[in-house]
């Protein structure tokens, strides 16, 4: 590299609870540069990140800017510091207008104290040419008038408002059509340009061939892999973020549905706002996992079934009836249940008792008929405890203060609690230590092994592969692929998904 | 074995003491004590007293049970107090034409008032703060404009003995209603799917609703629900005061929403019981009651009751500040 080196790190280390996640990682960055992190959930690309932003405190290691030794103890010191992260869940006032986003940290203000809306027109207006994107947003505009493609671009913008000379890009075209993309990569070729130095964190590798000069791969906890993009092929970085490991995923096994067996749930064309003529068929005893990148339409499936997102045409049948599913009731009454993604904001009230959240979809079966069938409940949520192994120091305690496994057990044990003959579960291994994932496995094996219908979302691969019956690769709202379990291994579903 | 490193570390809570229940109760004890000494020459404790304490108690905690449900589902309902004016007149519009005629009316209107709101709340998706704002002066406006600002007398003394003059020995009537609606509220809160329902709404709205709750269908009924426990206290204001007048209960909304809040129920939903409310609203009626005895002219009053509420929310809220 010709450029000065704007961020080095070398050895840093972080453990949580004596788990290491970083376990020693090197990293390099030039000014000017626009490199690529890649890697596997839970291989330490989130950490190391929070760690460059200040946000957590690494437990050994070393991180030079410019040169210089920096430690930081918040955002706040990062951000002082020219580090900027633009999130993937954006962080805008959506009533306040373009240019009073990107100044929020820094007012522009007048000799009397009043803000300087001149001023302030100008920098934003003279900021947007810069960044090459004067022509479609103006710094007047209302926040909630830009597509989500133009508000990334103002995260940036708003970045870059605050002197930042590193840039920390999540996922930044998930939320994004191919139009946007295109307008993405320019906008970050036009800032390389100016010598901002750029991590760009993605599942998508093709993109990293088309915008990033180098890339660096993560695995358990280690960086394996630094290469420039023009010297390695797709097929080495997939290889570099699986690794050689033995693989460790147990069988499941789970007696193969009966010959003459018809689909418990089966989907017809179905097409919403996200989702494009998308077929499939469950049948009953079986797992179908759904392979997608983030922002696929993975999630998308199982909300329309769920009767979360209006059909517009297409059909859902359930046991080979068509059904109309408006609301999670009906989808309910129909025997679907869905242990959503945001174990914490859609499964749970927090502030309720691990009892209480376990026969919160039940509450119609236990009113007998006006009071609550207590002695029933009761037996029911400690049945449901024992069988799930719900660690718990016993019903009335709030849920609250479980761990995030023993938590997402309670929204299983709720959805199983109904008399549901199709379980949707999407990404419920996501985020939970492996002790956990492997109970969460069994208990929807056994689920499935009598003879429920499961529909199953992970971006865990590995899981997909060693788990599921046969697969369907989901791709910008569409089914793309329909794998048996013969040809789905880790590698595969990878390679497809893309 | 392994473990994946982004499960946040969880506090090893060992035991919640409900300090928000406990705390009420020693606010209590502590108001009944100060005026029990205080006021110990001027009877605060005689038995005539503290049936006098619970009959002023009672349209208040009645409305309290029903704002209790509202504030456990996350609303807010500030037209109760318009609705008790305009039930009572009602009411008292109608006893010439019978007594169940104008009882069944009163609390008809009551419950299309709280319709109202909550159609405007579950179907229009406008906050209930705006809607029940809005409804308030409408239905001061009706109110006033049926009875031309007249006070309504009222002559039907079966009427006036159920609904809020007639004694039973030393207990009075009120007293009665008051508890008949304060156990069947307990009940429906704790005891049933609907209670069940309100507090899951509450608590999570997003969890509730991927629960298959209709939590639109929840906020109609809390609104109706209190619309018509409002319309209940409007009767019995009429039956006590054996009048109706346009002004009834327009001094109640700061009494009932502090009443729930000290009880215990959380104005951001998801949580509270008819017991604390129970309690919150005895203590109002104590410290009007020991503001009274103690001489205080009106203007006195108003400001203690307000330095009172803040001292005994800011009391029982303190577990609240911690979180947000």
């Amino acid at each position: 590299m010709h450029s000065p080196l704007a961020l080095r790190i070398t050895g840093l280390r972080k453990q949580f609870d004596g788990t290491p996640v970083l376990k020693g990682v090197d990293l390099e960055l030039a000014a000017g540069e626009v490199h690529a992190i890649v890697g596997q959930n839970g291989a330490g690309k989130s950490t190391l990140m929070k760690i460059v932003n200040g946000l957590y405190q690494p437990d050994d290691g070393r991180i030079e800017l410019f040169g210089n030794v920096a430690a930081f103890s918040s955002p706040r010191d990062a951000r002082a510091a020219g580090i900027a992260m633009v999130y993937q869940d954006l962080s805008l006032v959506d009533s306040m207008s373009v240019a009073e986003n990107m100044f929020m940290a820094n007012w522009t203000e007048s000799h009397f104290g009043l803000l300087d809306q001149r001023a302030m027109h100008q920098r934003a207006q003279a900021l947007l040419e810069k960044m090459g994107i004067a022509g479609e947003i103006s710094p007047d505009q209302p926040v909630d008038s830009l597509s989500m493609g133009q508000q990334q671009f103002l995260e940036i913008a708003k970045a870059i408002a605050q002197d930042a000379r590193i840039l920390i890009l999540d996922e930044p075209t998930a939320s994004l059509s191919n139009q946007e993309i295109i307008r993405l990569f320019a906008v970050i070729e036009r800032l390389k340009a100016q010598g901002v130095a750029i991590i760009y964190i993605t599942h998508y590798l093709h993109d990293i061939f088309k915008i990033c000069d180098s890339v660096s791969v993560l695995r358990d906890g280690r960086c394996v892999r630094r290469a420039r993009t023009d010297q390695i092929q797709i097929g080495a970085l997939l290889a570099d973020m699986l690794g050689r490991h033995a693989d460790s995923s147990v069988q499941w096994q789970r007696p193969a549905p009966a010959g003459d067996a018809k689909p418990v749930l089966e989907l017809r064309a179905l097409t919403t706002d996200e989702l494009d003529g998308v077929s499939l068929q469950v049948y009953p005893g079986q797992v179908i996992g759904l392979a997608g990148l983030l922002g696929s339409g993975r999630t998308e499936i199982l909300n329309a079934i769920f009767g979360l997102s209006p059909i517009a045409s297409g059909e859902i049948l359930v046991n080979g009836q068509p059904v109309r599913i408006r609301s999670p009731r009906d989808a309910i009454d129909q025997g679907i249940n869905l242990v959503p993604e945001d174990r914490r904001e859609q499964g749970l009230v927090l502030d309720f008792s691990v009892a209480d959240n376990l026969l919160m979809s039940s509450l119609r079966e236990l009113a007998s008929p006006v009071l609550l069938d207590e002695q029933r409940g009761n037996g029911i949520a400690l049945d449901l405890i024992r069988r799930l192994q719900i660690k718990t120091s016993g019903p009335a305690q709030l849920v609250r203060y479980l761990s995030g496994g023993n938590q997402q057990k309670v929204v299983i044990g709720k959805c199983m609690g109904t008399a549901a003959r199709i379980l949707l579960l999407d990404d419920p291994t996501f985020g939970i230590d492996l002790a956990a994932k492997y109970e969460i496995m069994r208990i929807v094996n056994d689920y499935a092994a009598a003879g429920n219908a499961v529909v199953f979302v992970s971006s865990e691969y590995g899981e997909i592969a060693s788990f599921c019956d046969a697969t369907y690769i989901v791709n910008r709202g569409r089914i793309t692929r329909h794998m048996q379990r013969h040809e789905q291994s880790e590698e595969q579903l990878l390679a497809a998904v893309q | 074995m392994d473990i994946v490193a982004n499960t946040p570390a969880q506090p090893p809570k060992k035991r919640v003491i409900p300090w928000n229940t406990l705390l009420i109760y020693i606010v209590f004890a502590v108001i009944f004590l100060f005026f029990a000494i205080t006021l110990h020459d001027k009877g605060f404790l005689q038995p005539a007293n503290l049936m006098n304490i619970a009959r002023q108690t009672a349209m208040i905690s009645i409305m309290a049970v029903g704002m209790t449900f509202v504030l456990s589902a996350a609303e807010i309902d500030l037209s109760f107090c318009a609705v008790v004016a305009l039930a009572a007149v009602t009411v008292a519009l109608l006893l010439p034409y019978g007594m169940f005629i104008a009882v069944g009316a009163a609390l008809l209107v009551g419950a299309l008032c709280g319709l109202i709101n909550g159609l405007f709340v579950s179907r229009v998706g406008i906050p209930s703060f705006l809607v029940t704002l809005g409804t308030t002066g409408i239905i001061t406006g009706i109110t006033r404009w049926m009875t031309g600002l007249q006070t309504i007398p009222i002559d039907n003394e079966t009427f006036t003995f159920v609904f809020g003059s007639g004694d039973f020995g030393p207990v009075s009537v009120l007293f009665l209603w008051m508890i008949a609606i304060a156990l069947l509220g307990h009940v429906l809160l704790r005891k049933t799917r609907f209670g069940k329902e309100v507090l899951a709404s509450g608590g999570n709205k997003i969890s509730a609703m991927y629960s298959g709750i209709r939590v639109g269908r929840i906020k109609l009924y809390v609104l109706v629900l209190n619309a018509v426990l409002a319309a209940l206290a409007g009767i019995l204001y009429a039956g006590r005061l054996q009048s109706a007048r346009y002004t009834l209960g327009e001094n109640d909304l700061m009494m009932v929403i502090a009443a729930v809040i000290i009880g215990g129920t959380s104005l951001f939903g998801g949580k509270g019981t008819v017991a604390g409310t129970m309690v919150g609203a005895l203590i109002m009626g104590m410290v009007n009651n020991g503001l009274i005895l103690m001489g205080l002219n009106i203007d006195q009053q108003l400001i203690f009751r307000g330095v009172i509420i803040i001292f005994s929310v800011t009391l029982t809220m303190g577990h609240l500040r911690k979180k947000h």
